[in-house]
This record gives structure tokens, sequence and C-alpha cells, in this order.
């Protein structure tokens, strides 16, 4: 693959810039390219340039030079590629994220990614392409400051694909890693380690709590015991503090005791009331209160009773006037519609009139003999409508029928008189055209087609005349051939007889016949073998003559054949015989032309044809119309006279149209409406007045019946208001009279109630009185406080017995306690109780020293039981070895890697290296002019040795910085040659590296330059011309071009 | 028969330490020092609410390694306050808490029935005057029991509800020690009505009718291989003894596992927005109790770099602790795992003819080289056979010796492209 072009939009000093020059229209050799340019001219920018499109753009945070365009911008380019095949490849890409915005576009046009990419390139990474590919002086100088097999290690690393980092530093790293964790001398500062002995010190602890349980089991045992001493304690105690009870109880006893003993005598000395009822002194004042309430209610019913009977006598009310009730309720409720009336009835007397004379000029406008009952009778229904519509309709559809038949008959006489004068034109022009000797076409035709035939026949027939003759030829010639072999034969034949003489002649001289008849022999044998080569050649010979003579014969079958069907077209096409080419060339034209002339005659005369048919159908037309304008004029003339009969059948003038018709229709409906109308309102003053003579009957007869005198319509409705307000007076007095008569009764019937309900309570209180054997209220009285006091006094008795059985116990216990009492005294309790309690209490302190002990088993149980350290320890170890394991694992993991990199690094090198190593040597034979023969690197180690003429071997820090330099090229040559012998040849770009070289040794690199440029294609950038000078010296057929200067 | 109701649970492992967590502060450790007795807290709490008439503890209460008392006295307190309701609890110990490892001086309540080593017994449960169940059960005498103790339950005649209780290995589950192995026509021929069983962790169904056998899994979830809800199985028997069991959580603390794809992340902020989504969706799936999870960071990404700049991902944990330990309910982020790569076309470069293409070539193939794998094999037994690896480290399995090789491929591409420009 090579780099044809460059193209740049954007990248550091370059903006719009193709290389190169777009004037140019060339490409890259795909050879060895040299770019000449002096400082700051922009090489190296194009050095980067080309990396960051084929592997991205580097953004600020790489530590190279990401080269911002210098005019603004971003940045943006592309090269274009060709590959092994020709294959044209563009690479674009902008700016953008993760190296920016890439574009492929492949050969044929459709576009790709990077993953195209990638593959265009062999998979080659960002770094291989910089180290190896596109570098320059930096890159090669960067090795100087490293060690032997830093050297080694990071020339193998060029080729590694990676960053900076060589393989050893890679490895370097990732041992210092796993040191970290843990390493096989088991150093306890490793982080694994120090995580196993935090372990074992947890473990440890874990060990020393375990006893716990057992300590538990032991604790218990002696809380049984302490408990059991308790118990045993407790009871003692308990008996004590049950004999200091009894004193104190003794003690508490002694005032309920004396007390009760009180009580005893003051009962004796009260008379004896046995009974007394319950509740008496309040049930006796509810009494007393009742009688006394019962009074006063009869006094109060007795006074509204006179009250009433004095107000219902001076009420007065008319009788007749209730006795009517009805009938004034009737006048009553019919007032509102009698003054209505009498309002309305002039009012519509005087509408009435109005109307009459309305309707007199209506019945005037419709003509003389109309009248009311006329109006009335008409017939104006839908049906009558409909009648004279259908008439109108009729006479309006017959007379434009009438109408458009008289159109019609003119508009086809019209035409007719057009179709004769377009027939009389077209008769005239068919007479001016000439008319042809043949009028049917196919006759013609069918000669013109046999002409044609024998036209193309004849080239044909010419032909076949044309091989036969050849055929005819060809077979001669071989007649002849056959003829020349034969007489050859027979003199062979001649020949052949003499050697037989000969040889019997000289068998009888032996020698010179012997040295004769070998040369007969040989002449024998000669003509023998030519004679067989004759005869093949004759049999050969005859062979194909009799094919050729076959042939000839097939085709004078075809020829007569042919001939037969030129004569048959021929006389098709009216000829006689087969006629020349010339003659049948003639006759088509002349066939042609008459087919023109005949197609123009037919067209003349069918033209004719067709407007003698369309005068004929126009004349035919015009009889029809004249016959269906006579049928219109009878139809319309039946259609009147039917309208007449109608008008007078209706009593209507014969001379009124439809419309007319239907107008007088609509004023005899309207006039019958008033009619109508005139009749009605006659009808409701009739009513009015019969309604109101019946009201003022029906009042005149209530006024005679209460007395009254009967009254005329001009007195209405004055006299009908009077007479209900007479009525309504009287019928509220009558109510009042009832209502009160009905209090009065309700009234004695109450004060009846109060007289029997005090007669009740006298007989409740003298039963009262009996139950407590009183007299009176105040014997009572007395005799209810004996009987409280009585009963106070037992109320204490028993109190104070019940206080004692309280504290002795009842019955028997009682009546010793009661006993004991008699027999002591207070004093003597009090001192047999101080002894018990000093006994009691001498239990007590031995009991707490006991709970004291129970206390602290119990402390210490508790605290077992809440003991959480346990728990916590092994949560502690749990942890501890999940992070060991984590740590164990990231170990584990780095073993592995470290393992992968060996074998990885060791496989590498065995593959490549010796290969790698063989191309370096080469090339750096060639650069050193072979002072440096050989470079030796022995498989399994890192450092290279050099060799020089002599055997002498040098290693590589004894080498001076050119020499270095010029072997780190070669080596890298080395490595560009066997990577593409394993994937694609990319180019290779150097920027300037032949500056510390001298001038032999430049020469020589050039020449190296040259060779690799034969596989792989070679941009060189430099800012010498003599660089250039040299390069084209060895690779005369390089590209040369400058790059300007683009200082300032 | 009358309906009743009971608690199935098992495996409550006491006071016994959670696994797989490489850090906690004070406050975590207290909490998940408890998770346990909460969990075992917890299922008393559901016994009374429910007020089911029995609870069965199907083995493995405490590790008798651990010889904890603080175990045994919290199982008995829970006992008691269940006793104190009158719901009875039958008990079988199973490998880890044998009956030889029990503490004699604990006083179990009168409503508890403790089933002995030496033979299937059965017991009555009474409502009232009637028996409404038979609860048989076995417990392991010392923690080796490679008998098949299913094969001794039998039903008695005219028990109305038979329940077998053992701790056991039905169907050889691989993920067990086989102890006590039967299987399920083991179980389907004692004429049991429901098997209340305990040993595998995972909670499931075995068999839903014909018996019912249950496994209800632990309580709470000890380590990372636990995830997702624990619990006990609350069942409700029918008038005609139909089994209806409900799987009721009642771990104190989830364990949570998360992966989060880095495909796409731009900068810093967006891996650590990220993450704490995931924390946000994780207590919001947890509903209430707090969690422990693991986020595994995979993908190729440019997050990559920053994830493996030294420090970086101990901050992005600290910071998500400090950020969601203070939330209530916590989740404690125990470790953010990096299993990410670089934004590199690993296919691409493993193409190459460079040494990146030679290393990850290598790096493929070796995986299953019997020759590399025994080196390797070889060169850690230095840490893992020592006198301390051999107490505290296992071995690490295939799978983890596969992720390692992984993780040794990108530490190395890492460092070999890890300065490239």
């Amino acid at each position: 693959m090579y780099l044809a072009r460059i193209h740049i939009d954007g990248y550091g000093i370059f903006s719009n810039f193709d290389l190169p020059a777009d004037s140019d229209e060339q490409s890259f050799s795909r050879n060895l390219s040299i770019v000449i340019g002096p400082n700051e001219s922009g090489k190296t920018t194009l050095l980067s340039f080309v990396r960051s499109v084929l592997f991205g753009f580097l953004d600020g945070r790489s530590s190279e030079n990401p080269y911002p365009p210098v005019s603004g911008g971003k940045h943006g380019g592309l090269v274009t590629l060709v590959d092994s095949r020709g294959e044209k490849y563009v690479v674009a890409r902008s700016a953008g994220s993760k190296g920016g915005l890439l574009r492929t576009t492949m050969p044929d046009g459709s576009t790709g990614g990077s993953a195209e990419l990638d593959a265009l390139l062999g998979h080659a990474s960002r770094d291989l392409f910089k180290n190896v590919f596109a570098f320059g002086l930096d890159e090669l100088q960067a090795f100087q400051t490293l060690a032997n097999d830093e050297v080694s290690a990071r020339i193998y690393s060029a080729g590694i694909g990676a960053g900076r980092l060589s393989i050893g530093d890679v490895e370097a790293r990732m041992e210092k890693m796993r040191g970290e964790l843990f390493t096989t001398d088991r150093a306890t500062s490793k982080q694994v380690m120090v995580l196993l002995n935090e372990c074992a010190g947890v473990r440890r602890q874990l060990v020393a709590i375990e006893g716990q349980a057992s300590q538990y089991t032991q604790l218990h045992e002696e809380l049984r015991s302490l408990n059991d001493r308790l118990d045993e304690k407790r009871k003692m105690r308990e008996e004590k503090t049950k004999s200091l009870g009894h004193c104190d109880n003794l003690l508490r006893a002694w005032q309920p005791w004396t007390e009760m003993q009180e009580a005893k005598e003051k009962l004796s000395e009260l008379p004896v009331v046995e009974r007394f009822p319950s509740d008496g002194i309040s049930r006796l004042d509810v009494i007393l209160e009742k009688i006394r309430a019962e009074k006063e209610k009869i006094e109060a019913k007795q006074a509204e009773i006179d009250g009433s009977e004095k107000e219902l006598t001076e009420i007065n009310v008319t009788p007749a006037l209730l006795d009517r009730a009805p009938e004034i309720t009737n006048i009553e409720r019919g007032l509102a519609k009698y003054v209505s009336a009498k309002e309305d009835l002039p009012k519509l007397q005087s509408e009435l009139g109005v109307q009459i004379e309305d309707l007199k000029r209506s019945l005037s406008n419709l003509g003389p003999g109309w009248d009311e009952q006329r109006v009335l009778d008409f017939d104006t229904s839908i049906s009558a409508r409909e009648a004279i519509r259908s008439h109108g309709s009729r006479l309006a559809e017959k007379r434009q029928q009438l109408q458009a038949a008289g159109y019609s008959a003119k508009q086809v006489s019209d035409r007719l008189n057009d179709s004769n004068h377009h027939l009389q034109r077209l008769k005239e022009n068919l007479d001016n055209t000439p008319e042809p000797s043949e009028h049917d076409k196919a006759v013609v035709e069918t000669r013109l087609r046999s002409a044609r035939s024998l036209l193309a026949g004849l080239a044909d027939y010419r032909i076949r005349l044309q091989e036969r003759d050849a055929l005819q030829e060809r077979s001669s010639d071989k007649k002849a051939y056959a003829t020349s072999i034969q007489r050859q034969l027979s003199q062979n034949a001649e020949t052949l007889r003499l050697p037989l003489a000969i040889t019997i002649l000289l068998c009888l001289v032996p020698v010179i016949g012997w040295i004769v008849l070998f040369y007969l022999r040989r002449t024998s044998s000669r003509l023998q073998k030519q004679n067989d080569n004759l005869e093949n050649d004759l049999t050969e010979t005859r062979t194909e003559l009799k094919s050729l003579l076959e042939r000839i014969s097939s085709i004078d079958n075809d020829i007569q054949n042919e001939q037969d069907r030129l004569k048959a077209a021929a006389q098709s096409a009216g000829l006689q015989g087969i006629a020349s080419a010339t003659e049948t060339s003639e006759l088509i034209a002349s066939l042609d032309d008459e087919l023109a002339k005949l197609a123009v005659w037919h067209a003349a005369s069918d033209k004719v044809k067709e407007a003698t048919d369309l005068t004929v159908g126009l004349e035919r037309d015009l009889q029809a119309a004249e016959e269906s304008r006579r049928q219109a004029e009878e139809e319309t003339a039946q259609a009147e006279k039917d309208w007449t009969d109608w008008l007078e059948r209706h009593g209507i003038t014969t001379d009124c149209l439809p419309p007319t018709a239907l107008e007088i229709l609509s004023n005899v409906e309207s006039t019958r409406e008033k009619v109508e109308n005139i009749v009605h309102m006659r009808e409701r003053a009739k009513g009015i007045e019969d309604s109101m003579k019946e009201y003022e009957n029906a009042t005149n007869t209530v006024l005679e019946a209460c007395g009254d005198m009967v009254v005329t319509r001009a007195e209405f409705p004055a006299v009908v208001d009077k007479l209900i307000d007479r009525w309504k007076t009287a019928q509220k007095q009558h109510e009042r009279m009832e209502r009160m008569q009905k209090d009065i009764a309700q009234n004695v019937k109450e004060r009846d109630a109060f007289q029997k309900a005090l007669e009740s309570a006298d007989k409740d209180l003298q039963q009262l009185l009996n139950e407590a054997g009183a007299e009176d209220g105040e014997s009572f009285r007395q005799r209810h406080k004996i009987f409280e006091d009585t009963a106070q006094l037992r109320a204490v008795i028993d109190q104070r017995r019940r206080a004692l059985e309280q504290i002795a116990g009842r019955k028997e216990a009682l009546e010793s306690f009661v006993r004991e009492m008699e027999s002591t005294t207070p004093e003597n309790l009090q001192e047999t109780r101080r002894l018990i309690d000093e006994e009691r209490q001498a239990l007590e302190e031995e009991m707490e020293l006991l709970i004291d002990e129970r206390r602290g088993i119990k402390d210490q149980l508790e605290k077992l039981e809440r003991t959480q350290e346990a728990s916590s320890l092994r949560l502690q170890l749990s942890v501890l070895q999940e992070k060991l394991k984590g740590k164990a694992l990231q170990w584990v993991a780095l073993t592995i890697g470290q393992n992968l990199l060996r074998e990885a690094r060791a496989k590498y090198e065995r593959e490549r290296k010796p290969a790698v190593v063989q191309q370096g040597q080469h090339f750096f034979s060639m650069i050193t002019n072979g002072r440096y023969p050989r470079l030796i690197s022995p498989p399994g180690e890192t450092q290279i040795q050099l060799e020089d003429s002599s055997g002498h071997r040098k290693t590589l820090p004894e080498l001076s910085r050119g020499t270095a330099e010029q072997l780190y090229l070669a080596l890298r040559f080395g490595l560009i040659r066997e990577f593409s012998r394993r994937s694609e040849c990319l180019p290779v770009i150097m920027d300037d590296i032949l500056v510390n070289f001298d001038p032999k040794r430049a020469s020589e690199a050039a020449r190296a330059i040259a060779e690799l440029a034969n596989d792989n294609q070679v941009i060189l950038f430099t800012c010498h011309p003599n660089t250039a000078d040299l390069l084209t010296a060895q690779a005369p057929q390089s590209m040369v071009m400058k790059l300007q200067d683009r200082q300032g | 028969m009358e309906s009743f109701k009971f608690v199935h649970t098992a495996d409550l492992h006491l006071d016994t330490p959670f696994s797989g967590i490489s850090e906690v502060n004070e406050e975590i450790a207290g909490r998940l020092r408890d998770a346990t007795l909460q969990a075992f807290d917890n299922i008393v709490e559901l016994c009374l609410q429910h007020k089911v008439d029995f609870l069965l503890v199907a083995g493995d209460i405490y590790d008798a390694t651990d010889r904890s008392l603080r175990a045994q006295l919290r199982f008995r307190d829970g006992l008691v306050r269940l006793s104190q309701a009158s719901i009875s609890t039958f008990v079988v110990h199973g490998n880890h808490d044998p009956l030889s490892s029990r503490i004699a001086t604990i006083q179990w309540p009168k409503e508890v029935q403790v089933f002995g080593g030496d033979e299937v017994s059965s017991v009555p449960v009474r409502r009232g005057d009637e028996v409404i169940a038979e609860i048989h059960g076995v417990s392991y005498p010392t923690q080796d029991v490679r008998e098949n103790l299913a094969r001794n339950f039998h039903r008695q005649p005219g028990s109305p509800f038979a329940v077998g209780l053992l701790h056991c290995n039905v169907d050889q589950d691989t993920g067990h020690e086989p102890y006590a192995p039967c299987t399920l026509d083991d179980l389907a021929s004692a004429g049991m009505d429901y098997w209340a069983l305990g040993h595998v962790h995972a909670h499931r169904i075995l068999s839903t009718d014909s018996p019912t056998a249950v496994y209800p899994g632990n309580p709470q979830g000890r380590h990372p291989g636990e995830l997702g809800p624990r619990g006990c199985y609350l069942v409700e028997v029918s008038a005609d003894g139909r089994c209806l069991p409900q799987f009721m959580s009642v771990d104190a603390i989830r364990w949570s596992s998360e992966t989060l794809d880095i495909g796409g992340m731009e900068d810093d902020e967006s891996i650590i927005a990220s993450v704490r989504d995931i924390c946000s969706s994780i207590r919001e799936q947890c509903q209430g109790r707090p969690a422990v999870c693991r986020v595994s960071l995979s993908g190729r990404g440019t997050a990559h770099h920053s994830l493996t700049k030294p420090g970086f991902l101990q901050d992005l944990t600290e910071r998500m602790r400090d950020t969601e330990c203070r939330l209530d309910p916590f989740v404690w982020v125990d470790r953010i795992e990096v299993r990410t790569r670089a934004p590199l076309d690993i296919d691409s470069l493993r193409m190459g003819q460079d040494f990146v293409g030679e290393f990850l070539r290598i790096a493929a193939e070796s995986r299953d080289r019997p020759e590399f794998v025994s080196q390797i094999s070889d060169e850690i037994s230095r840490l893992y056979d020592s006198r301390l690896g051999r107490s505290f480290l296992q071995r690490p399995s295939d799978d983890e010796i596969r992720l390692c090789h992984e993780l040794a491929e990108t530490l190395c591409l890492d460092v070999i492209l890890g300065e490239q420009d």
C-alpha cells in the first residue's frame, strides 16, 4: 500500500494545503519520494498529520504537540491511499470527539469507518506506526539514554504496538504491583501477610472467649443454691412477721372494742319503737303538699267557668244567612267571572259590527253572485288546486313541444342544405383524381412481395453458382494429384524390380556383392517406404475427391430448387421468366408507385360515398321532424279546450288563465275565514249574555230568602260584595259561640277531677298516720326521732364488731381474740411486740447478704447473655478474610499476567527476533559498508552485539552516537521488512534521520533506503538538499518536491 | 377437622457472621451482627401477628462451631414470647446445631417441644381438647448424619394432619452437604401431609400436594450468594386438610448485586450518578429494609481509565458509603468490582502482528491450556499452601481463576497501553 496524496484543511501551520501540490495532479512515488523544505516549513507537522489522519487527532491530554490550526478553524484533512491492486481509498478525518470524525471512502465509492481503515492498515496501532513506520530523529535518539538490555527491549518494543513503555518496563511494573501484595519470602510488611497476621490475631481472641458457655452453666448452678437458701430464710421471716402482726392486731382492736361496749349501754336506755314506715317523714311532707295544691286548682277552675258563661250571653247571630251558606259560596266564586263578562260584552259586540263590514267588502271583491253561503260551499280543496295546476302545466308543456318541433324541423332542413353542398365538392375532387388501372390493392401487394422475394433469391442463387464453380475447380486439382501419385507408384515398382536381378548377380562376387547388396537394400527399403506414403496419400486424395463430388452434387440440387423457386416468384410478380436484378428492382419501384396512387384514389372515392350516405340520412330526418310538428299542434288545441270546459263547470269566466283561477281560489278561502269568524263571535256574545242572567237570578233568590229587596243589573256587583261581608261576619260569631261552650264543659270536667284527687290525698294521710301509730303530724315526727336513734346505736355496735372481725377473724378466732383482750393490757402487748420485731430484723439482714450475692451472679449471667464480643470478633474475622481473599486473587491475577507477558515476549522474540536481526544485519552491514557484517542476539537474551569484519565483538555502549543511530535505523528497517512480510506493506515516512551520519555512511544509508523503497513506499522529509542528492543518486526515479519556507 | 395456621422456618444460623464483606464501619457492623437475630425476632412477631397455632423449626438454629451463647439465649427468649401467647414451638436440630452442642442449663418454656435424636417421635398439637395435628420429628444427635431419616417417618392411623419435621438433603441438592439424604419418593411414601424441611438455604416448594414439601430457606441471607428476599412460610391448613403455604420475607438486611455497563459514561460524575441510581433502586426494591450491595462495573468505555486510576475506586466506594449509609434505610456499598475494559477493539488488537496482538492471542489460548493452568497453580501454592494461607484462604475456584485470567489480561493491557497517546 502506498500514500498517494495529502490534503490538509487545517493542521498546524497548514490550511487548505495539498502535497503533492494540487496543480501538479501528481501522486507520491510508490517507491521513494523526497520532500525538501527548510526549517519550520512544516515537515514534522506533515509527519504528525499523516499519523493523526490515520489514527486520530490528539487532544489536550497528550504530551505530544496536537498542532492546533494556526489560521483558526478545526483540525481536518484527508490522505489518499492506494493498495497493491491499485485500488484507491480516501481516508478523511475532521475534528470531533474520540480522535475526530473518520470517513473512509472505498474504491467502489461506498464509505466506511474505523473498521475498514483498520483492516486496510493491517491492524497496525498508532504506536507501531509511530515507532516503526513514521519516525523522526527524536524516536531514533530516544534510545541513547538507555542501558544495553533496555535498548534491546526497546527495539523490540518498537514493534509491540504499545506506548512508551518497553516490555521490560511493563514486566517490572507488574512485578512491583505483585510484590506489594505478597512475596515468596513472606515479608510481613506485604499486604496479604498483614491481613493473614490480623486474621490469626482475631482467631486467638475468639478461642480465648469460647469458654463463656461453660462459665454460664457454672454460674447457673451457684444461682440455684443461693435461691434455695434464700427461700429458707424467707420462710422464717414470714413466721416472725406473722407474730408481730398478731400483736399489732390486738393493739389496733383495743379502741373499737371499747366503743362497742359504750353503744350497747346507750341502746338499753331508749323507749322501744319497733316499727315506723320507711321514708315516713318525706312521705308525710309529700301528702300534705298535694292536699294544698289540689285545693288551689279547684278554686282556679271555678273562676274560669264563671267568666265564660257570662261572655256567652252577650253574642248575637242571624240564622238565615248561615242556612244559605252553599248558595252564597257559589255567588262568591262566580263574582270574578261575572265582573269580567260585564266588561267584555260591549267590546265583543262592537268588534262584531266591524267584522261584518269587512266581509261585505270581500264579497263585493269576488264579484256579483257571491254571498256567505256560496263562499262556504265553493270547492277550494287541494284536488281543485291540483286540477288547475295540472291544466296549467299541460297547456305549457304542449305549447313548448309545439315550439321545439318547429325548431327541430328547421335545424334538419339547414343541415340537409350544407350536406348537399359538401357532396357536390367531393364529387368534383374525385373526378379530378386519376383512376388506377388495377383497383384491387391485394393484387398489387402480392406482385410486390413476389418481386422482392425474387430480388433477394437472386443474390443467394449467384453465391451458390460461385460455390459450385470453386468446388469443381478443387475436384479437378485432386483428380490431377491422384493421377500424379499413380504415375510415381508405377515408376517405383520398376525400380524395385532391378535390385532383385542385381542381387542374384552379386551373390557370385561375395565381398563387393555384400557392399552393393547393402546399398541396394537401403535404397529398396527407402523406395518401399516412399511407396507406402504415396499409397496413403492416394487413398486420402481419393476420399477427399469423393467427398467433393458429393458436395457438388448436393449444391447442384440446391441450385435447381432455387431456380424453380425464382421462376415461380417471377411469374407471380408478372415477369416472363427469371429477370435480372436491375429489371426486378425497376418492377419493385413501379409497383410501389402504383400502390401509392391506388391509396389516393381509394381515399377520395371513400369520402364521396360517406357524404352521399349522410345526405340520404338527413332527408329521412326532415320528414320525421315535420310529422312531429303536426302532432304537437293537435295536442295543444285539445289541452286548451279541456281548460275552458273546467272553467265553465266552476262558474268562472272562460278567459281566465290557470294562475288567475288559483288566485280566485285563494280569495274565496280568505273570505271564508272571515265568515267563519263572524259566526263564532255571534255565538260567544250570546253565551256571555246567558251566564250573566243566570248569576243575577241566583243572587236575587238569596237576597229574597234573607228578607232583602230584588235588585237590577246596575247594582251589580256592589250588592254581591255586601251580601258576602254579612255572611262571613255571621259565620265567625257562630264559630266563637261553639268554642266557648266547649271550653266551659272541659273546665267543669277538670274541676271535678281535682276534687277527686283531694279526697284521695286525705285518705293517704290518714293511712300513713295509722302505720306509724300516730294521731297527728306532730306525734308522727316525735316517734320518727326515737326510731332513728335506736338504728344509729345498733349500726355503731355492728360496725365495731366487723372491725374486730376484720382484725381477728370470724367466729372462733374472734372469740379467742376477745378472750385474749380481756386477759391482757395494752402495755403488756407493746412489750411482746418489741421482742418479736428484733428477731425479724436479724433475719432480714441475713437475707440481704444472700440477695447481694445472688445479684452479683445474675449480673455476671446477664453480662454473659448480653455480650457481643464473640459476635463482633467473628464478623471482624469474616471481613478480614474477605479482604484477604480479594488481595490474594489480585495477586493471582498479577501472577497470571506476569506469566502471560513472559510467554508472549518469549514467543515474540523467538519468532520475530531472528528475522528482524537478520534483516537488520543486512541493512547495518550495508550502511557501515561491510564494517560490521554480523549482528548477534542469542535466543533468550535481550542484548545485541556487533561483530566487525575481523571477528571482534562490540556491545552497544561501545558504539558512537552515529553508529548507534545507524544500528537502530537498520533494526527498524528489519522490523519494517518483518512486519510487511506478515501484514500490509505500510508507507514509511522519515523525518531527517541522516543528520548525524558521516557523508560516506549517509550515502550508504541512502542506498539502504533505496533498497527498502523497492518493497515499501518511502517518503523522506529533509531540510538538507545534500540528502536529497544522495537519495536521488541511489534511486534516480525517485520523486523530489519542495516545501515553501513558511517562516514569517 | 378444624382449620389452623402455622409458621415453618429453618436454618436460622443465629449470631453467625456475614461473610463476603470486605469492609464495615462500626454502626453497620452492629446491624450486621444482629441481622440473624433480628430476622428471628421478625418470625416471632409474624407468629404473634397472625395468631398461628404453632411454629416449626427445622434445624440449624445456630452454628455449634461458634459456641454462641447469645444465639441460644436469643432463641429461648423468642420462644418464651410465643409460649406466653400459647403458641407451641417444635424444634429439630440439624448438622450445624446437633443435640450434642446444646447448652444444658438453658430452660425451654413449657410450650416448646425439642425432638430427640434416637428415633422419630410424634407429638400431638391440641386446640382445646381436640387434636388438630401430629408433628413427627427427629434431631441430629451429632453433626455427621448420613442415614436416610425420612424412611423412619410413618403416619399414625387416624391422625388428622401429619407433619414431618426434618433437616435433610432431598434429591442430592448439589449446593449443600448430603446430610440425611433422601428422595421425594421417600417423603411421599411416609404418609405425611406436610414436610417441614430444613438444610437448603434457597426457599422453594418441592411438592405442592400429597404431600406438600417445603424448604423455607434461611430467613437472613449471610453472604453475597444469598441474594434477594429471605424468610419463612406461613401455612394455612383448611378444614379439608389442604395446605396453602405463603412465603413471608423477614430478613433484616438484604443482599443485592447489580451490574453496571460503563459504555457511554464520559466522566467521573456519570459513574457516581449511575452507582447512586443503583443504590436508590435497591433501596426501593428492599421495601424499607437496609441492604448490602455489590456493584459490578463492566463493559468498555473511557470511564475505564478513571476506574483504574490509583485510589479512584476506593474514593468512589467511600463516597457512596458516606452518602448511602446516612439514609434510612441504609444501603451499604460493600464493594464496587471493576471488570471494565479500556475502549479498545480487542478483536482488532488480537489480529495485529505486533506484541500486543501476540499477547492477546496467548492470553486467549492459555486459559484452557493444562500446562499453563498447572504452572499458575504451582506458583500460587506458595501463598495458598503456606501455614497461615491454609488457615484463612481457600484455593481459588475454577471460576475465580477464570476471572483472574480476564483481570490479568486487562491489567497487562492497561499497563502496556496505559501511556498511549
